[in-house]
């Protein structure tokens, strides 16, 4: 039954499952949503699916999913019983950490990483590699037998093992892997998920990794089994934190890197959309129902980080450089004890869910807020199941205006100004706080609640244009199809540039392209269509951080001099200063990664069926409650322009137009709104050739 | 009347300023001290030298460079600067602590005038002396400890001045390292100085001026405010240090705290006099002790600057060890005077604070230097230790943590091994050293270093030695520091806590910091 090659992308969240699919050759693309079902996400992923070959006869070729199983597990705390081996005499550097507190002054240490694994399933095992990765101490066999029984009493699920240099030399971790490995199912060593210097940074990540193991495998193996039954041939892929796509086994072993699945599919959307509108710098927003990503694209690009936290844990993985908020339309709003009101950071979730999804949620939530001020439509029936209660959402916040004594609209706005001052610190923190020039981005709004505050937000921040695109309710999903699949090896080769053997250079590219070919092989890709590119990290020596420099994939002498130059060129411009000092090799890259065909969405024309505007009450600070038109968002002609107040809505997104904005549609269905002083002043963009990508 | 929102634009702006500075300071440094311990702080001033934004670094600096560009406004006319020009001086008088901790003031100018300072302190492994380290645990006079610089213009709008760079290499230990240190030092300002003109430029002269005139009220509204909890009275506290290196008795740290309406004075009369070893203070380091105390104490959110601390007197004796009249006596371990300080503040306050104060813990840097030498190669690592943490009303004392006035990082041993001739033995948690109480004190850490070279000279400035962290409300106190050469072997040898040795290869030193003391009286069976 299957037609075409349908290329499906889903995101779970909380309350609404995403699906996006589409099918290149036809260039036919469709969106829906299915219910959540909190108990087990793997339902509401394969209901998905379902829907899709129910509506389109098609069953999937490719399945893209963006999780945040693994997020959920670090953050709340619900993971495997952990044991962690350590080198005899190491087992504590997990706790002691680098010994700093996050704050200086804060005799409480709030935000200090607790130790995963408490001190009674911290092991060691006598074994002692060298720095240059000489064998000090063999690793003790006999040892290992008392281990496992200990681990065994101990109730371990999980084990995770750190062993010193072991990014240097990786033996004893992989012999000891092997003799662990018949008695846990969970296993995972440092080497194998950062191979970088600095023991408690590798024992942090790879306790958190093995930490979410077990959560994460189980839930992609119900999510294999569903998919196996409904359309056999289905091959799975997983959004990893840097935007790349990876094979369900690579997840499995490494759950760590699921840690910003679905917001990295958002930005990963947003900067194919960047590229597409001939942008180069922009940041995004999406505003969920718990919570809030932002994130910075510069040069079309969005920016990456090596080292970051996951829930409250120091971790290093490569990822996009995505600030996460305990805010969004979920967040309760609540009156302290001075007086004063506070949104977030608890949230509703989506059980209760908000005081109008009518499930028992008692406490006003910004959902709530949104529809008591107009902008969400109080008749509608959320993917034809939850029914809003505004008579309910009404009661709640006449309950917190009346400690405050002020009027129940007023509260509205107020709880709405509230979580919009948490949402701009954000925004800031990405922008201002990194020395970038606000007044030149653009904003992209997307998620459930994005598209309704986000002009509020650009007002406030001077920002002067918001992007809402099309699939603004469901960008993640959208994200996942846009996602390319990525491999990534780096080995460490401590060399000085000025010396640098080609031999040894070329044949650690060689390796290094060898494993990416062959993890590319078992994943079933046709290694032919891989793009393989290399870089080196230069830094002086001496120092400890490292710049990329690129590096071709053969190397002789005739680049060094030029790997020189442009190291030199780099280090003035990020540290004003270059000198002649010596320059060291430390670690190769070769990353292949495989183009994802062009996705239709970007071209997609919108032949709109009109639909005149009706009218609402709605509610802004400087109007006070006026009538406002309410559009159709599959009804807006491209060019069409509306001057705010007004809403433009549809079954799944509202998009609020405030005073002294206009918003138009353009080519392909995004909505932009410019501020009213700003619009007819850089309204054109430039064209996509400017860029590349 | 100031605009909210550019004021909120201009706070982030330059406190995201003064966090971008320690990023580049630390990435492109070259000794093991900055870019892993991050033993270096960063700050902007306006024009007058008054402290505006700073970044997360270390208190002890942060207090200092309050100091440091007025004092050196008093000695270099703010005609002399030119656009371009970057000064370093380590003088104990510019607003300085010990030779060491090298400053790098950069003036910032917006159209021709002086809007601005961007200045950080570096804690340079060696600062010349007699011995590798600069720290001299038995030094009886500065010269001992190191080279003097005056302010000194080493960069202009030309570039670095060769001849003096050369100057200060010829006298210092590993001068390469340090002079890519110096380097990054530049960098660090020359950012500052780019982004705060961006500011500048955005906003204008008059509103930047406004802004900060606005941050300083605010600041000092707040601490005023929160000095209310405290009840207006005469409040008392002392502490010890175990002895200064040379003679070995105890030396006297004690405050006598007066509260009034918005007011705060610590007067320090009774304190003992300058001593002869290496533990005397500097004003501007005891001042900046009492900063951080009424800070973690009263006020941890509010924000670091001029105003914040404007509510607070500090009068210090002149001969005391806080402020020694004779000069150049030795200061290297000034800092470990400075824990006093905080502590004695800390056992004044505990009747009126009993839900804030901590318990005393390992409120010592923990200084350990080896110089390692194999033949003419010769290589210092200078490393600091954290211990337990007091128990207080809430919880337990953390284990193996840096307590008050410092937070520079362990270094990594995988790193300690590639760069040094050293292996680590061992890294723990040492049990049984944290007092118990309601609240246990935390346990203080075992740290062991094996000597792989030929020859290795240990220079070693720890306090906590002799008399032990003190506890509140009826716990226990935290198990003293214990520094020992081989131990469990026939050679084993116990050390003092200001003390050097001699050691070849296969010696080993073994570090075990203090616990920290329990917090009131232990409840039923532990």
């Amino acid at each position: 039954m299957s037609v075409g090659r349908w290329l499906v992308g889903i995101d779970v969240g909380g309350t609404f499952t995403d699906v996006v699919a589409c099918e290149p050759t036809s260039g036919r693309l469709v969106g829906f949503k299915v219910p959540s079902h909190s108990a087990d996400p793997s339902v509401g992923f394969i209901v998905g699916l379902r829907r899709l070959s129910e509506l389109e006869g098609a069953n999937a070729e490719t399945v893209i999913h963006a999780t945040t199983i693994g997020t959920n597990a670090a953050i709340e705390l619900r993971g495997a019983v952990t044991g962690l081996v350590t080198t005899k005499n190491f087992r504590d550097v997990l706790e002691i950490g680098r010994s700093a507190r996050p704050n200086l002054y804060d005799l409480n240490h709030s935000g200090r990483p607790i130790a995963l694994v408490p001190r009674q399933r911290r092991l060691e095992i006598s074994e002692r590699i060298a720095h240059d990765g000489a064998i000090l101490v063999p690793l003790a066999r006999d040892e290992i037998g008392a281990l496992v029984q200990k681990l065994k009493e101990l109730r371990v699920e999980a084990v995770a093992v750190c062993l010193l240099h072991s990014h240097t030399n990786q033996e004893h971790e992989l012999q000891l892997k092997q003799a662990l490995q018949p008695h846990f199912r969970y296993l995972t060593v440092s080497s194998e998920i950062s191979a970088e210097y600095g023991e408690y940074e590798r024992a942090s990540t790879v306790v958190l990794n093995a930490y979410l193991m077990p959560t994460v495998a189980n839930y992609l193996e119900r999510l294999l089994d569903g998919v196996k039954i409904l359309s056999p041939r289905s091959v799975i892929r997983v959004v990893q934190s840097n935007g790349g796509l990876m094979s369900v086994e690579t997840a499995k072993g490494k759950p760590l890197l699921t840690a910003l699945s679905g917001p990295a599919a958002g930005v990963t959307a947003s900067q194919r959309l960047v590229r597409h509108l001939g942008l180069l710098d922009a940041v995004t927003l999406d505003m969920g129902g718990t919570s809030t990503d932002v994130c910075m694209i510069q040069g079309a690009e969005a920016v990456v980080t090596k080292e970051r936290r996951v829930g409250e844990q120091n971790v290093r993985i490569p990822s996009l450089g995505i600030e996460t908020i305990g805010a969004g339309g979920g967040s309760i709003a609540s009156i302290d004890v001075v007086g004063a009101l506070k949104v977030g950071p608890r949230s509703a979730g989506a059980q209760p869910g908000p005081c109008c999804y009518g499930l028992g949620g008692e406490e006003c939530t910004v959902t709530d807020a949104n529809l008591v001020l107009g902008y969400l439509n109080p008749k509608r029936v959320l993917g034809g199941a939850i029914r809003l209660r505004p008579d309910l959402s009404k009661k709640a916040i006449t309950k917190l205006a009346n400690t405050l004594h002020v009027g129940h609209l007023e509260m509205a706005d107020g709880i709405a100004e509230v979580v919009n001052a948490n949402m701009v610190r954000a925004l800031r923190l990405v922008t201002v706080e990194k020395g970038i020039d606000i007044r030149k981005l653009a904003l992209i709004a997307f998620g459930g609640a994005g598209p309704i505050h986000a002009g509020r937000l650009a007002q406030q921040l001077d920002i002067p244009r918001v992007i809402i695109p099309t699939f603004s309710s469901s960008f993640c999903a959208l994200g996942c199809i846009a996602s390319e699949l990525r491999y990534e090896t780096t080995q460490t080769l401590l060399t000085e540039l000025a010396t640098a053997q080609f031999d040894s250079m070329n044949s650690c590219l060689k390796e290094l392209t060898e494993k990416i070919l062959e993890q590319a092989k078992e994943d079933n890709v046709n290694v032919n269509e891989l793009a393989i590119e290399s870089g080196l990290d230069l830094r002086y020596l001496g120092q400890k951080h490292e710049l990329e420099v690129p590096l071709p994939l053969h190397f002789d002498s005739r680049h060094i001099p030029v790997l020189g130059e442009t190291f030199r060129t780099r280090h003035a411009q990020l540290y004003s200063y270059a000198s002649n000092d010596a320059i060291q090799c430390v670690n190769v890259r070769v990353r292949g990664v495989l183009p994802r065909t062009e996705i239709p969405w970007l071209k997609q024309v919108v032949s709109p069926v009109h639909i005149p505007p009706t009218k609402r009450t709605a509610y802004f600070r400087e109007t006070g409650a006026i009538q406002v038109s309410i559009f159709d968002r599959g009804g807006l002609a491209q060019e069409q322009q509306i001057a705010g107040p007004a809403i433009v809505e549809d079954e799944w997104s509202t998009v609020v137009v405030y005073p002294g904005q206009t918003l138009t549609v353009d080519a392909h269905g995004n909505l932009v709104i410019m501020l009213e002083r700003l619009t007819g002043f850089e309204r054109t963009v430039r064209t996509p050739e400017h860029v590349r990508g | 009347m100031v605009d909210p929102f550019l004021l909120e634009v201009v706070r982030n702006g330059v406190y995201s300023i003064a966090e971008e500075m320690g990023t580049i300071l630390k990435r492109s440094a070259r000794s093991p001290l900055l870019k892993e311990a991050g033993d270096m702080s960063c700050a902007l001033t306006d024009g007058e030298g008054r402290l505006i934004a700073q970044g997360r670094d270390l208190p002890i600096h942060l207090g200092i460079m309050a100091f440091t560009v007025k004092e050196f406004l008093k000695r270099i006319s703010v005609h002399e600067l030119r656009q371009g020009d970057v000064y370093y001086t380590n003088l104990l008088e510019v607003g300085g602590n010990h030779l060491p901790d090298v400053k790098v003031i950069k003036p910032i100018f917006v159209d021709d005038v002086v809007v601005a300072f961007a200045i950080n302190l570096a804690h340079w492994p060696d600062i010349g002396g007699a011995m590798a380290g600069s720290y001299v645990p038995t030094a009886t006079d500065l010269f001992q400890e190191g080279l003097q610089i005056p302010p000194l213009r080493l960069f202009t709008e030309r570039g670095i001045n060769q001849e003096l760079l050369k100057l200060i290499l010829q006298n210092i230990r590993n001068p390469t390292e340090r002079e890519g240190d110096i380097y990054a030092q530049y960098a660090c300002v020359e950012v500052a100085a780019k982004r705060l003109g961006e500011l500048y430029r955005r906003h204008g002269r008059n509103a930047l001026f406004e802004c900060f005139n606005r941050f300083h009220d605010e600041s000092e509204i707040l601490m005023k405010r929160a000095l209310e909890v405290l009840p207006p009275g005469h409040y008392r506290g002392e502490d010890f240090l175990d002895d200064d290196g040379v003679e070995r008795q105890a030396i006297r740290i004690a405050v006598a705290i007066q509260v009034a309406k918005g007011r705060i004075c610590f007067d320090f009369a009774g304190t003992a006099p300058e001593c002869s070893g290496p533990l005397n203070c500097t004003i501007y380091s005891a001042t900046s002790a009492v900063y951080y105390a009424c800070k973690a104490l009263l006020g941890p959110d509010i924000p670091p600057n001029e105003g914040c601390y404007r509510p607070i007197d500090v009068l210090i004796p002149q001969g005391s060890v806080l402020w020694p009249r004779s000069p150049n006596r030795p200061v290297c371990g000034n800092h470990e005077t400075a824990h006093r300080v905080v502590d004695a503040i800390f056992k004044a306050l505990a009747p009126a604070l009993p839900q804030r104060v901590v318990a005393g813990g390992a409120a010592s840097s923990g200084v350990l230097i080896i110089n390692t030498r194999d033949g003419v190669k010769e290589k210092i690592l200078f490393e600091t230790h954290g211990g337990g943490e007091g128990g207080s009303a809430h919880r337990p004392g953390a284990n193996g943590i840096r307590v008050h006035l410092t937070n520079t990082m362990n270094t990594p041993i995988e790193a300690i091994e590639s760069e040094y001739p050293l292996q680590i033995d061992e890294y723990a948690l040492r049990d049984g050293s944290g007092g118990a109480g309601l609240h246990d004190g935390g346990n203080g850490i075992r740290r062991s270093y094996r000597i792989l070279c030929e020859h290795a000279e240990i220079t070693l400035m720890f306090d906590r030695c002799s008399i032990p962290p003190w506890p509140l409300f009826g716990g226990n106190p935290g198990a003293n520091t214990r520094i020992v050469v081989n131990p469990n072997t026939p050679l084993q040898r116990m050390m003092f806590g200001k003390d050097r040795i001699e050691l070849k290869r296969g010696d080993v030193i073994q570090i075990e910091t203090s616990g920290g003391a329990g917090y009131g009286v232990t409840v039923g069976p532990k």
